[in-house]
């Protein structure tokens, strides 16, 4: 099943234009009530649909003409990004991201950006100055974060697609929570250009869609070498749409850690996953059990590392050259302190504290450097069994979509809820999040499959054949609406 | 961490909270470093043969200084005066 092939089928055969494509989802945007979207470019997305429709219309660029939303991190020239921070209110950017322009190269139209928590800093898209968003299953529960906009705004049925970016599993935990797809990519695969830092290590962008083949499409559109990005990656193999379906999990070695099929998880997360497992199984993998023993310590690494990294990326923001400024200052001192104390939100200033103090005189070789040894530790752990399985396959959450509040003042905890994702960004390995169930209040689980380094192709394969054997029942499928 | 503590990392980030949100702060902030304690439970150093396979081979371009004439710097700019960013005073 793929949306974006049913798009492209309905253009080709005249049914409706690009224009009225985009009007359409202009208007569902505009009618929205998940608190998603943050602004919809609508001038521009016009604009763009307008010149697609006027265009040589024998291309066989199939993301021609398709509705994409974008997270509220990535700069598109002319239009504004905030990361979600008061910090950045008003701010339109000069340039265009390499994963935004890379898309727009091959037709896609941004129709707007998503909602976010403040600077990727969260995991339930409550700490953004534009509010909370409904998660579309239940209102009541947060769409999880830190792409809870990219991930509400596909799971509603806005857009087909959107982009999220991923430092700690900011777009596997909300496709989880969301019911639907997210890739984070390899490190490296996607150029970082354009894309605001939190944590310039394990920072990621990555796809967001119902289906495994459209996730297929939208990473293969941005993905690819660019020099703006030192730690971009030349790769010839950037084609993963064309051998989607060739793949096959017969023989497929899966290891499962043990930890997260523990008391760490939620037992309807255990069941979905058990019967996803057997699904696994029955189509011809191999399943095994493994301690990966340093989960928790992953979470401590990650904790000190990514604030570590932020204090510093978070530095720029003082001020003098753009952004907000203290009307209250009477020195440049005192107008940077007020600038960021009235800017920033309480967990990008927890964050910044944290990262400064690990990275401070006296502490360093306690936290800093000790993180990065564990950090190395678990990157080679991860060699390791990725030499004995193909995939390793868990929770991507230890549990379901929780009550808006509910970690409320309670920072840790929060943390805690990224267990699963973030061993995953330290080594910088790829993985994907497709939905494989629901629980008994009828909340989205889902299944998580790590691969080897640069092994999309093969992940995505698996992913794809798991995906028509669980057959899951997205909650508000995007159509073309013709009386929109 | 004390709220000594918080006052000095307060200064090297140059930022500013309230004294409300310091003892808020001060208790989530040493509930996540006690956390951080798990990672005494790992001794081992990662084996120096082993190579991450990724950016193995970094990719450089020529560092050409390039001049940002973009209109929007100066929308941006919170003051902008004579081509240049203007601020408050330094001493």
């Amino acid at each position: 099943m793929s949306i974006l092939r049913q798009i492209e089928k309905d253009l080709n055969s005249g049914q409706y234009t690009v224009a009225e494509l985009t009007q359409a989802v202009l208007k569902k945007i505009a009618a929205d009530d998940t608190n998603s979207f943050i602004e919809s470019f609508d001038s521009s997305a016009l604009n763009t649909a307008a010149e697609i429709d006027a265009s040589d219309q024998t291309s066989s660029l199939i993301a021609k003409g398709m509705p994409v939303g974008i997270k509220d991190n990535m700069c598109f020239e002319n239009h504004g990004v905030t990361c979600a921070s008061a910090i950045l209110d008003g701010y339109k950017s000069p340039y265009t991201s390499t994963a935004v322009q890379n898309m727009l190269d091959r037709g896609f139209v941004p129709v707007g950006r998503l909602n976010m928590d403040e600077f990727a800093m969260g995991s339930s898209n409550e700490y953004s100055i534009y509010g909370l968003v409904d998660n579309p299953w239940d209102a009541s529960c947060v769409p999880g974060g830190s792409s809870g906009g990219s991930a509400a705004a596909v799971a509603s049925g806005l857009v087909p697609v959107s982009l999220g970016s991923d430092t700690g599993g900011s777009i596997r935990q909300p496709a989880s929570f969301c019911g639907v797809v997210g890739l984070k990519p390899t490190y490296g695969r996607v150029s970082r250009y354009g894309l605001i830092a939190f944590a310039s290590s394990l920072d990621q962008i990555g796809p967001f869609a119902q289906y495994v083949e459209d996730v297929a499409i939208l990473f293969e559109s941005i993905c690819g070498f660019d020099s703006n990005d030192s730690t971009s990656e030349l790769r010839t193999d950037q084609s993963f749409v064309d051998q989607l379906k060739s793949g096959t999990l017969t023989g497929k070695r899966i290891g499962v850690p043990n930890e997260l099929m523990s008391e760490k998880v939620a037992t309807s997360v255990q069941d979905a996953i058990r019967k996803t497992l057997k699904t696994l199984e029955s189509a011809g993998a191999i399943i095994d059990y493994f301690d990966f023993k340093y989960f928790d310590e992953a979470l401590a690494t990650y904790y000190i590392l990514a604030p570590a990294e932020a204090s510093s990326n978070l530095s720029r923001f003082d001020g003098v050259r753009y952004g907000h400024r203290s009307a209250k200052g009477q020195t440049l001192r005192d107008m940077i302190e007020l600038s960021r104390q009235e800017g920033f939100g309480d967990e990008v200033k927890r964050r910044i504290i944290l990262g400064t103090y690990v990275l401070s005189s006296g502490y360093y070789d306690a936290y800093y450097g000790k993180a990065q040894q564990v950090r190395g530790v678990v990157t080679q752990r991860y060699s390791d069994l990725l030499n004995q399985y193909d995939f390793i396959c868990s929770p991507t959450a230890p549990t379901t979509a929780f009550k808006k509040g509910a970690h409320e003042g309670d920072p840790l905890t929060m943390y805690l809820s990224d267990l699963a994702t973030i061993p995953v960004n330290l080594a910088g390995l790829p993985a994907i999040s497709i939905p494989c169930g629901l629980d008994s209040n009828g909340l989205p689980i889902g299944f998580q499959m790590t691969g080897g380094w640069f092994q999309e192709q093969s992940l995505l394969q698996a992913a794809y054949e798991l995906e028509q054997r669980l057959a899951f029942k997205p909650k508000n499928q995007f159509r073309m609406d013709p009386l929109l | 961490m004390s709220n000594i503590d918080v006052d000095s990392i307060l200064d090297l980030s140059c930022l500013a909270i309230t004294d409300e949100r310091k003892k808020e702060f001060s208790g989530q902030l040493q509930k996540i470093l006690d956390y951080m304690s798990v990672l005494n439970n790992v001794d081992q150093l990662p084996d120096p043969q082993f190579e991450w396979p990724i950016s193995k081979d970094v990719v450089t371009r020529e560092d050409v200084p390039k001049l940002f004439e973009h209109p929007l710097v100066e929308q941006n700019a919170p003051d902008f005066k004579s081509g240049g960013f203007s601020v408050p005073r330094i001493i």
